[in-house]
């Protein structure tokens, strides 16, 4: 079997000029993807009757939305990171904050891509400039975008965080596909969620349905 | 004008991407073609073996009973026809789904405000990474996002690969 050239060369043209992807290098795909993941997330806390408000660095409310291109600190002044505040009736609010370190049971660092945290260890990061305890993370998100199939290194990595986070309210989510990957979390009993895009409606139910089931029991506490 | 087999469409599609400046999805396609296609078997494993060592010689023997059949780990090439499917997948992700991302952004977050219609990525402190700034996707964009989503299906046809995306 062959390909039409013709057609060949009208993708290839799209490819070198005709059209341009907004996002050309790796990271600015990435920021924008755990983006995405938090507005999943943010959509689950709304089925499970949450009011979202939006906040800056100095926790008053805001319609700007600047979110990080790189993991950082949450009390961080330097820009006006922009945070989401989660409201559930009669339990202490969350915040959803993208990309920042929270310390581990060994006291190091690690980072989550997409978080919700207890609104109080929040408030004592900003204040008291420490880092939130991944104990008073309610999820955390391990998010991965890619062209193609996910490199097994990274859900190594991911189990790996397992060992010194708790690991039962993290995921680790993508839009891509890999069967090892999902073999290998799927047998250390690890959440994932794979060919999470826009448009791909089955599996952007069943994210959020996860982030929801994790809402609902955290509202039941 | 003659046509393409799939391993020289592959190359030449790899190839343009690598020109326009996308050599990072050029890397994350060799890189899974590199590690080949995971598969699982059903063999019958080879029977146990024993070394019988006598006074000067070592034997090996092996048991008579072959071994139940079992599902084992594998890994093959990836087909010329799969090596296409990987890297219109690629396309796809790169341009239709940023695209799709992007405008499910602005709806969700700024969607409802009056303020700028505009999301900022920004580095902190210490992190030389730039700014990215994503608007809502112009008309002329998603025009071009349409006909190219055509195109990568047309392809998929023709190619015989299924068209689930």
């Amino acid at each position: 079997m062959t390909i039409n050239d013709d057609l060949l060369n009208e993708i290839t043209t799209m490819l070198t000029g005709g059209i341009r992807p907004s996002l050309t290098t790796m990271s600015a795909t990435s920021d924008l993807f755990e983006a995405y993941i938090l507005s999943i997330m943010l959509r689950a806390a709304q089925r499970e009757r949450a009011e979202i408000e939006y906040r800056g660095p100095d926790d008053r409310p805001t319609n700007r939305f600047v979110f990080r291109t790189s993991p950082g600190y949450l009390w961080s002044q330097t820009r006006a990171y922009t945070f989401a505040l989660i409201r559930f009736p009669n339990v202490e609010p969350l915040e959803a904050h993208l990309g920042v370190r929270v310390s581990g049971k060994s006291g190091v660092l690690h980072e989550f891509d997409v978080c919700a945290i207890r609104r109080s260890e929040a408030i004592t990061s900003r204040n008291e400039q420490v880092h939130p305890r991944h104990s008073k993370v309610v999820i955390g998100v391990e998010c991965k975008f890619y062209t193609s199939a996910l490199n097994l290194g990274l859900a190594r990595s991911f189990l790996g965080l397992g060992v010194d986070v708790t690991a039962k309210n993290t995921f680790f989510v993508t839009n891509a596909s890999s069967p090892s990957v999902e073999k290998l979390l799927s047998a250390r009993e690890r959440n994932w969620g794979n060919l999470v895009y826009p448009g791909a409606t089955m599996e952007v139910d069943r994210q959020q349905h996860e982030f929801q089931t994790v809402f609902k029991h955290y509202k039941a506490r | 004008m003659v046509d393409r087999t799939f391993s020289e469409a592959y190359k030449v599609i790899l190839e343009h991407l690598r020109k326009s400046g996308f050599g990072w999805v050029v890397a994350q396609i060799q890189e899974q073609v590199r590690s080949g296609k995971p598969l699982i078997k059903d063999v019958s494993p080879h029977p146990a073996i024993r070394s019988i060592q006598f006074v000067d010689e070592e034997f090996e023997a092996t048991t008579t009973t072959k071994g139940r059949r079992q599902r084992l780990a594998a890994t093959e090439n990836y087909t010329d026809k799969e090596r296409l499917e990987i890297v219109i997948t690629a396309i796809d992700s790169l341009i239709i789904q940023t695209t799709a991302m992007q405008e499910e952004l602005i709806d969700f977050f700024v969607g409802s405000t009056d303020d700028s219609q505009e999301i900022h990525f920004e580095p902190d402190e210490f992190d030389e990474s730039d700014t990215l700034i994503i608007g809502y996707p112009s008309k002329k964009h998603k025009a071009s996002v349409g006909d190219l989503k055509e195109l990568l299906g047309m392809l998929r046809e023709e190619a015989g690969i299924d068209n689930k995306r």
